[in-house]
C-alpha cells in the first residue's frame, strides 16, 4: 500500500495508487505512456491538493538532475527542475549570482516554481518566476518539447499548475549580486491604512514585503511591519563578513518531530504570537545588513513548521485584488479575525505587471495571504463568501496555495482558463496529466 | 474530491428521504456540495429533500429498495457512475416498524432486519469498494442508541442498528486510513420517524446530529454520539445490573 500524500497545508490528503521518484527523462516519458493519470511533484511546498493525485501516479521529481550548466558571463542557468531553490543557491551564489525572483521558502523545485510560477519580495519591479525564463523543456504524453517564451504550450505551462506535463529543464537568467546579504529597513505601520500607505513606497527598493498583524482589531486592523530590502554591496558590510562577502550557510534551528494538538494554534496563542511578533518588530525598526535566510526564507529555519498545526492541517488563503479594491483586503481581515479563525502568519504585498502565463496567479494589485486553521466550523462558508467578492472585484485566489475554491468561480478569475484547457488537450489529448485540485476545480472537465 | 476543509463535493444518500440525512446534506451544501445522489424507496420523500437542498446543487433520484438487496449494487453502480468520485456517503435507510406486531411475525422480523441490516451492510461493501480504489472517501453511517444497549421495548430495531453498528466498526478498521467512516448514534431523535412517540430524555433534532456528525468528521473520529452526553449516560447503563436496567422505564 501506498502512503498518503497531501500538500504542505495537510489537507486534503489521498492515495495514490503509486509513488516514483524518477531520476531520468526516457523513466518518466515511460510513465507518461502508462496506464495511470500522473501528477507531477516536486518538494510538496504548494498547500493545497496541486502535487497528489488519487488512485494514479504520483510522481516526485527531486531526483531528476542530470543536467546544472550555469554560463559565468551570462549568468543563465540551464537546470534539471529537480533541484530546489536552495540548492541552486548554494551553488551559484558563491560565484555571484543570485535567483531573479524567490518565494518565502528555498524547498521548492525549480519544476515547481515554474508550474505555479512563483512570485517574490520583488513581484512589483520585477514580475514572477517565470518572466525570468528564456526556455524550457516539457516531457507531454505526446513527446519532449523544447519552449521559449511566446509558445503558447510556454504560457500554458508557466503557472500551469503541471497539468500540461512534466517540466525537466528551465533555463533562467540570473541576478549578478557583490554579496550574499540583504540590507534591509524594517517599518512599524499602526494601521492598515499605515501599512498601504507606507508599502505604496516600494519603488525605491527591489523587495517589499509587509507582515500583518491579523489579530488587531478596530482602529489597529492593519497594523504590521514594512520590510524592504536590497542586496548589499560589498562595501556596506561590516565585521567578519567583508572577508567572506558570498558566504551561504543557511541555518536550521531544528524541526517539530510529531503533528502539535489540533488547538494548540487557537485564537489565543495566536493573538499572543501576533502582539509579540509586532512589539519586537517596533523595538528592531530600523535599517541592518541582515543574512539571505533571515531576510527571504525566515520560517525554512523550523523544519516541518506544518506540524504545528496538528492533525487537521491548514489553509493558506492567498488572494490578489485589482488596486481600487482595498477595502476588500480590510475585509478579508476583519471578517476572518471577526469568525475566530485566527490567522498564525500574514503577509500584504503589492504585485506589478503580469506574466504570460495563462493560469498565473499574480496581477496588478495587492496580495494577502493568511494561513488558518483548517475545518474550524464557520470557515467554509466564510471564504466561500469572500471569493465571491474576490472574483467581483476581479481578484482571485492562488491556486498553488488553495484547497478549497468553488470551481464555479474559476473561470471569472482565471478568464484565459478555456484556452488553457485548450492547449492542455492538444498537449494531452487522452488527460493522462490528472491532479486532485484539477478535478475539484474540474479543470479540462477532469472529475 | 473533498476540500481541505473536509467538505465533500459529490454526495451519494442512502435513504435519500432521511431527515437526519437531510440536515447532514444542507450543511455540506453550505459548504461547496455540488452533485447530489438520494438512492431510497419512496420518491415523494427524496423530491422533498431536492427541493429542501435547493437547485444550486445538482441533484439525481435513484430508486433503491433495500428489503431486495440484490438491488444495491447495480444501484450504486449507477449513482456513482453519475456522480464521478464517491466523496461522501451517508447510510440513513432504517425502519423504525411497529415493535409489539412486528416481533410476533417471522416474516416481519426477517423484513426489518434487511432492511435495517442486511442492505445497508451490503450498500456498504459496495461502496466500500469504490472508496477503496478511488483512494479516498468519507463514509457516515447513521446507527442509534438502541443498538448500543439493545432493550425490550424496541429490540427488533435496536438489534438491526446494533448488527449494523458492529458491521460498520470492523469496516471503518479495514478502510482506515485510506477513507473515513463515522459511525453516527443519535439518541431520540424529534422526526418524522418518531412522531408518534413520546421524547425520551436527552431528546434531539436532525439539526443537532448533523452538527455533532460534522464536527466529530472535521476530527477525524470513528464514533460519534448525539447529544454527545449519551455516550457517558450509555457507559454507565450498560453496566447496570439487569434487574435493574430492566426497571428504567425508557
Amino acid at each position: 500500500m501506498t502512503q498518503q500524500v497531501s500538500g504542505w497545508g495537510g489537507t486534503p490528503a489521498s492515495f495514490p495508487a503509486r509513488l516514483t521518484k524518477p531520476a531520468s527523462e526516457p523513466e518518466i516519458l515511460e510513465a507518461l505512456s502508462g496506464s495511470l493519470p500522473v501528477a507531477p511533484r516536486g518538494l510538496g511546498r504548494s498547500y493545497g491538493d496541486a502535487a497528489q493525485v488519487a488512485a494514479g501516479l504520483v510522481m516526485e521529481l527531486t531526483h531528476l538532475k542530470p543536467t546544472f550548466e550555469l554560463d559565468e558571463m551570462s549568468g543563465s542557468l540551464t537546470v534539471s527542475t529537480g533541484y530546489s531553490l536552495g540548492e541552486i543557491l548554494e551553488r551559484v551564489l558563491p560565484r555571484g549570482w543570485f535567483l531573479p525572483v524567490t518565494p518565502g521558502t528555498r524547498f521548492v523545485t525549480a519544476g515547481g516554481a515554474v508550474a505555479s510560477d512563483v512570485h517574490g519580495k520583488n513581484h512589483h519591479r520585477d514580475g514572477s518566476f517565470s518572466m525570468h525564463l528564456s526556455a524550457l523543456e516539457l516531457l507531454t504524453p505526446s513527446g519532449t518539447l523544447s519552449l521559449s517564451p511566446g509558445d503558447p504550450a510556454f504560457a500554458a505551462t508557466a503557472g500551469g499548475m503541471g497539468l500540461t506535463g512534466v517540466i525537466s529543464k528551465i533555463t533562467v537568467k540570473l541576478l549578478p549580486v557583490e554579496t550574499s546579504r540583504i540590507k534591509a529597513v524594517n517599518i512599524p505601520t499602526r494601521s492598515l491604512a499605515d501599512t498601504f500607505e507606507v508599502m505604496s513606497r516600494d519603488g525605491e527598493y527591489t523587495y517589499a514585503v509587509a507582515w500583518i498583524d491579523a489579530t488587531a482589531t478596530g482602529s489597529r486592523l492593519g497594523r504590521g511591519l514594512a520590510s524592504f530590502g536590497e542586496h548589499a554591496k560589498i562595501d556596506e558590510l561590516v565585521g567578519g563578513a567583508i572577508d567572506q562577502p558570498l558566504a551561504y550557510h543557511p541555518k536550521a534551528l531544528g524541526t517539530i518531530p510529531v503533528p502539535a494538538p489540533s488547538n494548540l494554534l487557537n485564537p489565543l496563542s495566536v493573538r499572543l504570537f501576533n502582539s509579540a511578533w509586532f512589539q519586537a518588530g517596533v523595538a528592531g525598526a530600523g535599517e541592518k545588513v541582515t543574512s539571505l535566510d533571515s531576510f527571504f526564507y525566515p520560517l525554512d529555519a523550523v523544519g516541518s513548521w506544518n506540524r504545528l498545526y496538528g492533525r487537521r492541517g491548514f489553509l493558506q488563503y492567498q488572494v490578489v485584488v485589482p488596486y481600487g479594491s482595498e477595502d476588500l483586503i480590510e475585509t478579508v481581515i476583519g471578517s476572518l479575525a471577526k469568525g475566530g479563525h485566527p490567522s498564525f502568519l500574514t503577509v500584504l504585498k503589492r504585485f506589478g505587471a503580469q506574466s504570460a502565463g495563462l493560469l498565473s496567479f499574480p496581477k496588478p494589485g495587492w496580495t494577502l495571504a493568511l494561513d488558518i486553521p483548517a475545518k474550524r466550523p464557520g470557515l467554509s462558508e466564510l471564504l466561500r463568501e469572500l471569493d465571491r467578492k474576490v472574483a467581483a472585484s476581479g481578484g482571485r485566489v492562488y491556486l498553488a496555495k488553495d484547497a478549497r475554491l468553488d470551481p464555479n468561480l474559476l473561470e471569472a478569475m482565471y478568464p484565459d482558463l478555456r484556452k488553457f484547457e485548450e492547449i492542455c488537450r492538444e498537449l494531452d489529448p487522452e488527460g493522462v496529466m490528472a491532479t486532485d485540485l484539477a478535478r475539484r476545480l474540474r479543470i479540462g472537465g477532469r472529475h | 474530491m473533498i476540500d481541505g476543509n473536509g467538505y465533500p463535493q459529490n454526495v451519494l444518500v442512502i435513504g435519500g428521504g432521511s431527515e437526519i440525512a437531510a440536515a447532514i446534506v444542507q450543511l455540506l451544501a453550505a459548504g461547496g456540495m455540488q452533485r447530489l445522489a438520494l438512492a431510497g424507496p419512496r420518491e415523494e420523500t427524496m423530491a422533498t429533500v431536492q427541493e429542501r437542498i435547493g437547485p444550486a446543487v445538482a441533484t439525481r433520484l435513484f430508486k433503491l429498495d433495500l428489503s431486495e438487496p440484490a438491488q444495491v449494487e447495480p444501484v450504486i453502480g449507477e449513482a456513482a457512475a453519475w456522480l464521478g468520485t464517491l466523496d461522501c456517503t451517508i447510510v440513513a435507510s432504517a425502519i423504525l416498524g411497529d415493535q409489539p406486531t412486528d416481533e410476533l411475525s417471522p416474516e416481519r422480523v426477517a423484513a426489518s432486519l434487511t432492511i435495517n441490516t442486511v442492505g445497508p451492510a451490503a450498500a456498504l461493501t459496495s461502496v466500500a469498494g469504490r472508496v477503496e480504489s478511488q483512494g479516498f472517501g468519507q463514509i457516515i453511517v447513521l446507527s442509534s442508541v438502541a443498538g448500543e444497549v439493545v432493550r425490550r421495548r424496541n429490540y427488533l430495531y435496536g438489534a438491526g442498528k446494533a448488527g449494523l453498528d458492529g458491521f460498520a466498526l470492523g469496516l471503518a478498521e479495514r478502510l482506515r486510513p485510506r477513507a473515513s467512516l463515522l459511525v453516527v448514534r443519535p439518541g431520540f431523535v424529534r422526526s418524522r420517524m418518531t412522531a408518534h412517540l413520546d421524547p425520551a430524555p436527552l431528546a434531539t433534532t436532525p439539526e443537532q446530529v448533523a452538527k455533532d456528525t460534522l464536527s466529530a468528521l472535521a476530527a477525524g473520529r470513528i464514533v460519534v454520539w448525539s447529544p454527545g452526553l449519551l455516550r457517558w449516560v450509555m457507559v454507565a447503563f450498560r453496566h447496570l445490573p439487569r434487574a435493574i436496567a430492566r426497571k428504567i422505564p425508557f
